[in-house]
């Protein structure tokens, strides 16, 4: 495997070819925060929060589907970014109906962590305040649409880990939704196994267990690697 | 021309907490009216969510008794999955319920009605407030502040686990007590216990003083509605409602919570847009359905309290009523308060020996099993009902809430009326009616923190106008 | 070097489901935020209402200031639109006119009476148009709570801490 090396914030390290900028940000120890990039899964580059910049490119890049290349003088932390950032958290949490206090990923959501680090005290953007619906038609889990924030993570993971792909995204823009099935009610799908690897990597309140109450969702993302581990390697961690 | 003099509170929420006294020609009290606290756009919150997170959202809209929704709000999702709950999960309801009931009505005697009470109506109004009232009885004070602590210290070991969540779910709760809870409670009970004594001392000492507002404050006949354990006890988280007439006659003895409807309905008044409910069977008019709920309408309903120190009191109680009567006057409202902390008290002691309180058989899982779901509990404040209706799915599609503050209305406003009768004389807005206004709302406790956050805080704004539309008096209070 | 370990107690209130009127727990924790990165030591109650068993937090031996945070009511197009800081008088001082809810004032003669102690007190707001149930601000608010740095900026240097303890 050939090695290249490149600059991040000031240090010179090296990385795996194929690796992704991100991954080679992250074994240096250095925060920089994620939505839509979910370990196991492919990377979408959705968010924007690991967005960098790169000497030499006006545009900035989003780290976690640029692959390292060799020279590369890369920023990970600056005011600008720092502002785009919170800028992103800000429009995510105008975009839809965010009402922490009763959200069943209080205190464990991924949102909301990623706007406390940022420091994001308000939103400078209007609500929107949509009237979204919710769908329990499914025996075990809830689809709350004014949580999502369309990371894509559970279609990634229903497509490629489940193998079952239920879920997807429709429409554009402002007026995607997560859909279940051909848009169904998620009860009524064939396709879903009802494994719940959706819910579990969902970042925020958007998909929970049926009879979660406030604050009460905890979400197990490590179960992923495991099931990859097993499944690709054959390495079996039973811890 | 009918004159009406507007007794305003200035409170940060439009819609409530306003006073007018309505005069008619020759300058007699005609009518009152309290316009309490509406839950105007609270639908919004809850419609289209999933019913268990109602517990949680209703215990965030209301700050001073938040523990009364999550109780309410636990039973109406109880009803819906149609379970019956763990009996550990119930017995800890109950129990966090009983020092809700010591906190709550802890504030209202020391904090709220303590400078009335231990100072005086006449007194001077720069020192008959909670400043005047430490600096001369800090004793006391004190006392109030560890009988409150005492119970909050309950409330947290079971609720506050996690950041601000419902522990009581639909189908029980999550978390039972521990052994060192059990522990640090019952090495707190004794001093509970005592500092109850000293207020029923202090409250009984001064009755021969109070002895005009006694007559004067709400004292007149109403019916009584509440909840009743099966045999008629006292009871504060489940049971009956049953229905008390002004002579003390058991009108209803005791219906299931879900059939409230056939006793309970809300009538409509163009000068508020707040519903007024009233015991359906007698009907609105001229105030035939008034009634009372809180501590005063619990402890007339009950047959018995089911403690010995709380039963011991409630025979001194049932004196106050003439001829076997009711006790009618709201000025007893405080005496019942205190009682039902010594029945509080009791309660918990019973069941900090209970095994099941530390049980971790506390919740009970189903799905959606019935259309509607009703919780009908006793906030200290008096009744509160919790109805939601849901979809198939669990969706919440109607939610009605009638709070305890709600269900005194009416009764609220005869009582400023009878106030304002006996007290007030042309337009001379005396330091005295007004301290007598507000401690006549204040002896129902009511929930004005529902959406503002000032404990208390009952400013007044006094005005006369005349019948040219000019402003003869006015005074103001902070 | 001493005093500057001292305890700040932020005491905030509000309901955060009523839109503004939650900002001053918002500015609470910002607060917090700051004065924890400047290596102060600092504990926050946030909480509906102010209740009297706060005065015995207040009266900790730990405690140097008191900094009560609240949502201040102004009428739509007002142009006083910046936090506010203002000093508590000692309870010695002010009138006790208040009536029998519990402000402020009330909780410092409460520290005052029932556990002799008089921390030093101040009273910070944020100003607050929209109570309707709900979360987020106004713009207003929200303008007011982004310029935090500028209220501090105008504050006196190592506010809210003081040189020497005027307690009791």
């Amino acid at each position: 495997m050939s090695v290249v090396t490149l600059t991040i914030n000031d240090k010179l390290v090296s990385a795996q070819a194929d690796k992704s900028l991100l991954r080679a940000i992250k074994d240096q120890g250095i925060e920089i925060p994620t939505l839509c990039h979910l370990e196991g899964l492919s990377e979408r580059g959705g968010c924007r929060l690991c967005m960098v910049e790169m000497q030499g490119s006006p545009r900035l890049l989003a780290s976690c589907v640029t692959p390292v290349q060799e020279g590369m003088v890369i920023t990970t932390h600056s005011e600008r970014l720092t502002n785009y950032r919170r800028m992103i958290v800000e429009l995510l949490l105008a975009e839809r109906n965010h009402i922490c206090c009763g959200c069943v990923m209080n205190g464990n959501c991924e949102l909301q962590s990623v706007a406390a680090k940022l420091g994001v005290d308000h939103v400078r953007y209007d609500y929107l305040c949509p009237d979204l619906p919710m769908d329990a038609s499914h025996e075990r889990y809830v689809l709350d649409h004014n949580r999502c924030i369309l990371c894509s993570r559970c279609n990634r993971v229903c497509d490629e880990v489940e193998g079952a792909h239920t879920l997807d995204t429709a429409g554009r823009g402002i007026d995607s939704r997560v859909i279940t099935g051909m848009n169904q009610p998620w009860g009524t799908s064939r396709s879903c196994t009802g494994c719940g690897k959706c819910v579990q990597v969902c970042p925020t309140g958007a998909l929970f267990k049926k009879g979660a109450t406030a604050s009460e969702m905890v979400k197990q993302h490590d179960f992923l690697l495991w099931i990859l581990d097993g499944r690709d390697k054959k390495i079996w961690r039973w811890s | 021309m009918a004159k009406t003099i507007v007794i305003d509170p200035v409170t940060r929420i439009e819609g409530h907490g306003k006073i007018s006294i309505h005069l008619d020609q020759d300058g007699k009290v005609a009518d009152a009216r309290f316009h309490v606290t509406e839950f105007r756009g609270f639908e919004r919150f809850c419609e289209g969510r999933t019913f268990p997170e109602m517990p949680g959202i209703t215990m965030r809209i209301c700050g001073i008794c938040p523990v009364s929704h999550m109780l309410a709000s636990a039973k109406a999702c109880d009803a819906i999955v149609g379970v019956s709950i763990p009996p550990a999960a119930e017995k800890l309801r109950r129990l966090i319920n009983h020092a809700q009931y010591v906190q709550s009505h802890a504030l209202s005697f020391f904090h709220l009605s303590g400078p009335d009470l231990l100072l005086g109506m006449e007194s001077d109004p720069a020192a008959r407030n909670v400043v005047g009232l430490i600096q001369q009885h800090p004793e006391i004070a004190r006392s109030g502040i560890r009988l409150r602590q005492f119970g909050q210290e309950i409330i947290r070991m079971l609720g506050s686990k996690s950041v601000h969540p419902p522990w009581a779910v639909p189908g029980g709760v999550r978390e039972p007590l521990n052994a060192e809870n059990l522990n640090e409670i019952s090495r707190k009970l004794p001093e509970a216990f005592e500092i109850t004594e000293i207020a029923l001392d202090l409250l009984k000492d001064r009755y021969e003083k109070f002895k005009p507002e006694t007559e004067r404050y709400g004292d007149f006949p109403s019916l009584y509605i509440g909840l009743v354990t099966p045999d008629g006890g006292l009871e504060h988280y489940d049971g009956l409602l049953r229905v008390m007439d002004a002579e003390g006659r058991i009108i209803e003895p005791g219906l299931h919570t879900d059939r409230y409807k056939e006793i309970i309905a809300e009538a409509v008044e163009t000068w508020s847009y707040l519903k007024f409910p009233y015991y359906k069977p007698a009907g609105y008019e001229n105030g035939a359905g008034l009634y009372r709920v809180g501590p005063l309408a619990r402890l007339n309903i009950c047959d018995f309290a089911g403690t010995p120190r709380a039963d011991r009191e409630l025979r001194q109680f049932r004196r106050l009523g003439v001829g076997g009567r009711p006790v009618t006057s709201s000025f007893h409202y405080h005496y019942a308060r205190l009682i039902e902390i010594l029945f509080a008290l009791e309660r918990i002691q019973e069941l900090i020996q209970d095994p099941d309180v530390t049980s971790d058989h506390v919740r009970s899982h189903a799905g959606v099993n019935r259309p509607v779901g009703i919780g009908i509990m006793e906030a200290p404040r008096g009744t509160l009902i919790h109805e939601y209706n849901v979809d198939e799915n669990g969706i919440i599609k109607k939610v009605n809430l009638l709070v305890a503050t709600g269900n005194n209305n009416q009764a609220m406003n005869k009582t400023v009326r009878q106030i304002a009768e006996a007290y007030l004389s042309g337009n001379d807005i005396s330091e005295g009616l007004l301290n007598r206004v507000e401690h006549g709302i204040r002896l129902y406790d009511p929930c004005l923190s529902c959406s503002t956050h000032a404990v208390g805080q009952m400013p007044l704004h006094v005005q006369i106008v005349d019948s040219n539309g000019e402003v003869v008096a006015e005074r103001f209070r902070d | 070097m001493a005093d500057r370990r001292r305890m700040i107690l932020i005491i905030a209130y509000g309901n955060s489901l009523r839109r503004d009127d939650g900002a001053g727990l918002m500015l609470a924790e910002i607060l917090e935020r700051i004065w924890k990165e400047r290596n102060l030591k600092v504990h926050r109650e946030s909480v509906h209402q102010l209740t009297p068993e706060l005065a015995e937090l207040m009266a900790g031996d730990a405690i140097s200031v008191v900094i009560f945070v609240d949502t201040r009511v102004i009428p739509p197009g007002s142009d006083s639109l910046r936090i506010e800081a203002s000093r508590l008088a000692s309870p010695e001082d002010f009138s006790p006119g208040m009536g029998h809810h519990m402000g402020p004032l009330t909780l410092m003669a409460y520290a005052r009476y029932l556990y002799g102690k008089t921390p030093d007190a101040w009273l910070v707001t944020v100003p607050g148009i929209d109570f309707d149930h709900g979360e987020g601000f106004s713009d207003a608010t929200a303008g007011a709570l982004s310029k935090v740095g500028d209220f501090l900026e105008a504050m006196p240097r190592n506010w809210p801490l003081v040189e020497s303890s005027p307690g009791p």
